[in-house]
């Protein structure tokens, strides 16, 4: 079917396979038709255990409809608390009343889990394989405003729609540099297959494609940041339009996609407009966000706050949105790699993926590859769209089960990808994360050491503006055979009520972990002991494994250690240790190949 | 220090470990790697370090091992020199004079210098980076960007792809250029 043009006002002028009509004006109005409001992921709860968090100050907050956990209040200035007495997860929407008067909705977001996160299952979820719906794959080509410089804008969008599904969630992708917009089908498509719609954006004005230069120089070559945020612009504008498509009773697209489940999506600089989409997600309405390969743009001095105009500033942390992050292990474009970055200032649920032996640009279907790739195209696209699609569930459908694999440890020590999460809950205690100005102390006490060396600085390699974020990881260097690390506590901890011990751990030898053994020892206030076997050559459980499947090089990128405190504690004294007066914890490292080992880097030590 | 072999017995050491059946009140099944783990914990004699660090253990970290420079030099006199040395050194994975293009010219190199050097020129990541940085330099498709002050200065490096361009940091101490940090 030819391009049909609509007279008048209409933007939307072509529906290249709808078999339709299309018939949409100009969005009148820069927020989403039936505006679900900015949406807010609480901490998580447990069962019987305290709990706190607060919503933005200077506004009055509401239950409107839905309702939280028994026993869990929310105040008209936002605090909430109490002792959640049900499990489940509490979806509510408030009414919001700012000083100024100005009146909106807003989602609230509250997981309670048994305390013992028993309700979480042992197993993981996988949705490598498609899904049961079959897909609609459409082009329209449409006109917008670009919410970043009023640009008029036209531009295709491919739709992939799970065949006879209605209010689907919606994802908006954008492409990266270099990519065309019809160059992710496979990606896309699988995702789509699991009842996921999914809007791929053109947009020739932001940057370069495969096959068209970018109508914007400056934007492209000279300012790319400002490339990303203007691309964020432009999925703004065509999300508007879709969802006033999906609000219009005549509109072949009526009532496609549900306003209240949508994700902004980018692929390389496209990832970098998902950053600048995650400073402004409040506004975007945004239930989550998708970074893949992604540009940070705080890469760029000139989004360092206030940002050189036009960029906007981008702040050190950004809302608490929902985040995906996935990095590919070996990519050869990207290669700083800079997204990893972005799990250290993680404020909501984040969880951040590097997929091993992935590169920049498998994840497409025809540009080849430029890194070192040692998986296949069809496996990365599969594992990227596995995780998509699992994020998406547990956001936009509340499947809950899923925090096993986003949050809690269910991809520890993984054969295809290593898993760092932040999810934290309102009984999350942190012990160390090296953020303060003295290293001598962590946050709750004193750090002390045993032949290695410990310096707290970033191992991420500095490029570009990032080493103005200030982050820092606890860096340790073992001078002799055995080594220890000393988190020390002022005062007795109680910590019986939390079910896991997490750490953050990378390492920077060449070998991966296979240098020796790394153990944790706790030591409560009556100097009883459990220890923690976390690695020993040949892999035991916790800590990636070098070699394995042919990839060599699973090193220096962070992977989360989750330890269970029921199950996975050693005695190592004749009485049993006490949880509930924890004084120490010690990483012990064991050099066995002296010539190989490095350092070992540790970050966002806590309890949860 | 070995730290196992000679210390006193602390409160506690010696005391065989066992497999829990119900740490802090609790009745968990210890896992079936346990066994194992505990044979590698006494092969290794952790069991027998001491509990009380405070003794042995020093509140800062010991001095920094000092290294002697390569015999390739590095230049700072000029970002555009410093650059070139920088390169040349990478190519020959001169890991000592990568730690002197970071450091500048004062002092002696140790070996954290030597350990942010691998981290920024030799990491896997790093090497790809540098090595599209270099051929873009040979290239000539570099632009050199005037920092914010005189003593800071941008090489951007045009790449291509996804990317488009590096964005590289210098700075400088005294009159010393070096790669920012």
């Amino acid at each position: 079917m030819g391009p049909r043009k609509l007279n008048g006002k209409a933007l939307v002028v072509m529906g290249c396979a709808l078999a339709g009509a299309l018939a949409v004006s100009l969005p009148s109005r820069a927020v989403p038709v039936n505006d679900p409001g900015p949406f807010f992921p609480l901490v998580g709860g447990h069962r019987g255990a305290a709990y706190q968090d607060a919503l933005p100050r200077g506004a009055t907050y509401q239950l409107d409809t839905g309702r939280l956990p028994a026993g869990v209040r929310l105040a008209s200035d936002g605090r909430l608390s109490g002792t959640p007495s049900e499990t489940g997860l509490f979806e509510a929407v408030l009414s919001v009343r700012e000083a100024g008067g100005l009146s909106y909705p807003a989602r609230i977001s509250l997981t309670v889990h048994e305390a013992d996160e028993s309700d979480l299952p042992a197993q993981a979820r996988s949705f490598r394989s498609s899904g049961s719906f079959s897909v609609d794959q459409e082009d329209l080509q449409v006109r917008i405003r670009s919410t970043f410089d009023q640009a008029e804008v036209r531009t295709l969008v491919r739709l992939y729609r799970p065949s006879g599904k209605r209010n689907a969630p919606l994802i908006l992708f954008h492409r990266g540099r270099g990519f065309d917009y019809d160059m992710y089908n496979t990606l896309l498509g699988q995702i789509a297959s699991h009842g996921i719609a999914v809007a791929s954006v053109q947009d020739t004005l932001s940057f370069a494609g495969g096959s068209f230069g970018a109508q914007s120089f400056d934007y492209d070559f000279i300012r790319p940041e400002l490339g990303m945020e203007s691309a964020s612009g432009v999925l703004e504008g065509v999300s508007d339009l879709l969802f006033q498509l999906a609000d219009d009773p005549s509109d072949a697209l009526f009532g496609a996609f549900d306003a209240d489940n949508l994700f902004f999506c980018g692929h390389s600089r496209g990832g970098g407009a998902v950053h600048a989409s995650h400073e402004r997600s409040l506004r975007l309405r945004l239930k989550g966000l998708i970074y893949l390969m992604p540009f940070d743009l705080r890469y760029f001095a000139e989004c360092a706050p206030p940002g050189l105009s036009p960029a906007y500033p981008i702040f050190d942390q950004s809302p608490r949105t929902p985040s995906l992050v996935i990095a590919a292990e070996n990519d050869g474009d990207l290669t700083y790699p800079i997204a990893d970055q972005l799990i250290d200032r993680a404020t909501g649920p984040t969880t951040q993926v590097t997929v091993y032996g992935a590169v920049h640009n498998l994840i497409s279907d025809r540009q080849r590859a430029e890194g070192n790739d040692t998986i296949s195209r069809s496996s990365e696209q599969r594992q990227v769209a596995d995780w998509i699609v699992a994020f998406v569930k547990r956001w936009a459908e509340g499947e809950t089960d899923l925090d096993r694999r986003l949050y809690a440890g269910g991809h520890q020590a993984d054969e295809d990808a290593a898993v760092a999460s932040w999810n934290p809950s309102a009984r999350t205690l942190v012990w160390e994360a090296a953020d303060d100005a003295d290293a001598s102390r962590n946050a709750l006490g004193q750090n002390l050491i045993l032949d290695l060396r410990r310096q707290e600085y970033a191992v991420y390699p500095t490029v570009g503006n990032m080493t103005s974020l200030g982050l820092k990881h606890t860096v340790l260097s073992p001078q002799e055979r055995i080594s220890i690390w000393r988190m020390a506590a002022d005062r007795p901890l109680e910590v019986a009520d939390h079910k896991r011990l997490v750490l953050r751990m990378t390492q920077t030898s060449s070998v991966g972990w296979s240098w020796g053994s790394v153990w944790l020892r706790l030591i409560d206030a009556q100097n009883q002991v459990a220890w923690v076997q976390l690695h020993e050559p040949g892999g035991l459980g916790h800590l990636p494994e070098f070699g394995a499947a042919g990839h060599g090089s699973r090193h220096r990128r962070f992977a989360d250690v989750h330890v269970d405190l029921e199950r996975e504690l050693l005695a190592g004294s004749a009485t049993p240790l006490n949880l509930d007066q924890l004084l120490a914890l010690d990483v012990i490292l064991v050099r066995d190949d002296a010539q190989n080992a490095r350092s070992v880097v540790v970050d966002a030590v806590r309890f949860e | 220090m070995g730290c196992a072999d000679d210390a006193p017995p602390p409160p506690g050491a010696g005391v065989a470990p066992v497999v829990s059946e119900a740490l802090a009140g609790r009745a968990p099944v210890a896992p079936v790697a346990s066994s194992a783990a505990l044979a590698s914990l006494q092969r290794l004699k952790l069991d027998a370090l001491p509990l009380d660090l405070g003794s042995a253990a020093a509140l800062g970290a010991p001095a920094a091992r000092e290294l002697d420079d390569s015999s390739r030099a590095i230049a700072h006199e000029t970002p555009e020199a410093l650059i070139e040395d920088t390169l040349a050194a990478l190519a020959a994975g001169d890991v000592l004079a990568l730690a002197r293009a970071l450091r500048g010219p004062g002092g002696a190199l140790t070996e954290d210098d030597a350990a942010r050097a691998e981290l920024r020129f030799l990491a896997p990541s790093a090497q790809q980076f540098w090595g599209r940085v270099a051929e873009a330099v040979r290239e000539g498709n570099v632009d050199w960007v005037p920092g914010e002050t005189p003593d800071e200065a941008w090489l951007v490096a045009h790449v291509g792809g996804a990317a488009g361009s590096y964005r590289i940091r210098l700075r400088r101490e005294g009159e010393a250029w070096v790669l920012a940090s």
